[in-house]
């Protein structure tokens, strides 16, 4: 067996007194895509928070690429190769498209001591990025609430790839979104995986959850009830397990 | 016809151009004033004289304002700190024979960074709106300056009698007439703006006043991006107290009690949205420039200071209608 990239051990979260994960086991292999479904608060975005370091377990624990670990922000798990993609989180809408894919690791040019940002640069890099993935936003320079929600969550995932994530983390990146846009995104988690990068993708749609993932978890209230690769089941399988009661 | 992409997008770049409104507005303020005031005073040598020696202080109170916005907090203690630096200016040096450098460092430390840091602790880490914490400590830093003034009494400042190159630094005048203290306008002014606009904690500044969520996603740390904006804040309100005091030769404990609102005033006005995320340094600039030119041109009508606040609240409504209507135009190009 390959050593799982990612491993999360009997992860246990209460919020006062709802269990929201109850014991929970959780992998992702190297390049693989793997869907995460469930329904509604069944724990999805929870299991994904105590990953990335927003908020902590209660129990269990978590190894990234076979080293135990536990991020304690979001910052700490960004430094080590894994980027969250949130719908209305992943960008501010205030700032320009290149602003947006520098967030939080921006290009400098020194000046003597001073260091000031690079646009230049940036704005190049983000050109050659987002086209190279067949994304076309008229200008770089134009705010994101500007750009629609296929584009925006294009930006997103292009900036996951451009900073060599390991890991991408996709909760919901299809909602609200139109056919071409779906498919595009679609296209895109694809194109991460041709370039080994692993990923999570949550989504209520398994239509497209079926029609990318590698492997199929189901979460149902708060505790896992299938760990599958997609070969060996169906859509009407999956739909079966996640409305049990 | 059909009009090429590059010129299509020229009258929306100028439009996109976050000064735009507040330019036209102060233009056409000063061209009004121009026109009728009686043999066309306005543009005269004594009303510029006034306006760069008067328009500094509130100014650059207005853009640390701004950029504070543009966090998403805003500070309503400023005026507190201005009066309170100049107190503590005025009691070290005049009360107790304090060299004024030495007095100058304290006040910008104890009222400027200080004071700014704990408006700063208190909205992040005690969780506590700007609006209820900085009301609060508008009080509690105004209250400071009434006790060690012992009941708000005016206090003589005057180190430019023994040491007239310190006075000069502040408010000297150079370059054939031009107040110093207009040049720090200028230069805080260009600091600012470098700061916001070409550095990686500039970009921090518009990503937590815009979705702080998301900048903290990227591993942001919001919080201490909000400390260091009130720490700025309070640091040049005091240092614009100090300009003044050293101006006028006295430390008035009742001075600047509509400075918060002014500075606000004069940033929104610029183009700074109160939701944070939106604004500029040079709009700010703009704003506070137009309230000054708005009070110099009815004092210069002979109207009364009341009609002067009359017609900030219009100006206020006016430019905001004029920025959201230049925004929404933007977006449903
Ligand atoms: N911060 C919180 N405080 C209290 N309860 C919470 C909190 N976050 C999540 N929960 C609860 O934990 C459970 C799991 O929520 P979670 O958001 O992980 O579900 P989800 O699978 O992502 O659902 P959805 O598909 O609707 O996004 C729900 O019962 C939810 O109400
Ligand atoms: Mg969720």
């Amino acid at each position: 067996m390959v050593s799982a990239l990612v491993e999360m051990k009997n992860i246990h979260k209460w919020f006062g007194s709802v269990h929201a994960l109850k014991g929970v086991d959780f992998y992702v292999n190297p390049s693989e895509i793997v869907g995460l479904v469930g329904d509604n608060g069944a724990g999805k975005s929870t299991l994904i928070k105590i990953l990335t370091g927003v908020i902590p377990a209660d129990k269990g624990e978590i190894y990234f690429n076979g080293k135990k670990i536990s991020f304690s922000s979001p910052r700490e798990a960004r430094d080590n190769g894994i980027e969250t993609i949130y719908q209305e989180q992943a960008l501010a809408d205030d700032l320009s498209v290149t602003r947006n894919m520098f967030l939080g690791k921006e290009i400098q040019k020194s000046i003597g001591p001073i260091k000031l940002l690079d646009h230049k640069k940036m704005k190049k890099e983000s050109e050659r990025i987002l086209s190279e993935l067949g994304l076309k936003i008229p200008s770089m320079d134009q705010e994101v609430r500007f750009c629609s929600g296929g584009e925006r969550e294009g930006i997103a995932i292009a900036r996951a790839m451009y900073f060599k994530a390991k890991l991408v983390i996709l909760d919901e990146p299809t909602r609200a979104l139109g056919v071409a846009a779906v498919r595009r995104v679609l296209s895109l988690v694809k194109e991460l995986k041709s370039r080994g990068i692993a990923s999570v993708f949550i989504s209520h749609n398994l239509h497209h959850v079926y029609s990318i993932a590698d492997r199929i978890v189901v979460l149902v209230r708060g505790e896992k009830v299938e760990d599958i690769p997609k070969k060996e089941t169906s859509i009407r399988e999956l739909t079966k397990l996640i409305i049990r009661r | 016809m059909i009009i090429p992409a590059r010129i299509k997008r020229i009258p929306s770049k100028i439009l996109s151009y976050r000064s735009f409104s507040v330019s036209v507005i102060l233009v056409g303020m000063i061209i009004g004033f121009w026109a009728i005031t009686p043999e066309h005073k306005f543009i005269s040598s004594p009303v510029i004289d006034i306006f760069l020696t008067v328009s500094p202080m509130i100014t650059i109170v207005t853009i640390a304002m701004a950029l504070l916005l543009i966090s998403g907090e805003f500070d309503l203690s400023v005026g507190s700190i201005y009066a309170l630096a100049s107190a503590i200016v005025a009691i070290l040096y005049t009360n107790h024979g304090v060299n004024p450098v030495i007095a100058v460092i304290i006040a910008l430390t104890l009222a400027g960074v200080l004071g700014g840091f704990i408006n700063g602790i208190v909205v992040t880490k005690l969780r506590i709106s700007s609006l209820i914490a900085t009301l609060a400590t508008m009080w509690i830093y105004r209250g400071a300056t009434l006790l060690i003034t012992e009941e708000g009494r005016e206090i003589p400042y005057y180190p430019g009698k023994m040491f007239p190159t310190f006075e000069k630094f502040f408010c000297g005048k150079i370059l054939g007439g031009l107040p110093v203290q207009f040049l720090w306008l200028i230069v805080i002014a260009i600091l600012l703006w470098i700061l916001l606009e070409h550095t990686k904690f500039g970009n921090w500044i518009f990503a937590t006043g815009s979705n702080k969520e998301s900048a903290r996603m990227m591993g942001i740390n919001t919080d201490r991006v909000k400390i260091i904006c009130f720490i700025l804040v309070g640091f040049l309100a005091a240092f614009a107290g100090i300009i003044q005091t050293t101006r006028i030769h006295i430390a008035a404990p009742w001075t600047a009690q509509t400075m918060n609102l002014e500075a606000i005033a004069g940033a929104v006005v610029g183009g700074t949205l109160l939701t944070g995320g939106v604004g500029s340094i040079l709009g700010a600039v703009l704003g506070a420039f137009s309230l000054r030119v708005l009070s110099l041109g009815l004092v210069m009508m002979g109207l009364s200071p009341y009609v002067y606040m009359v017609a900030t609240g219009v100006l206020l409504i006016l430019a905001v209608a004029f920025n959201e209507l230049v925004r929404r135009w933007m977006s449903h190009r």
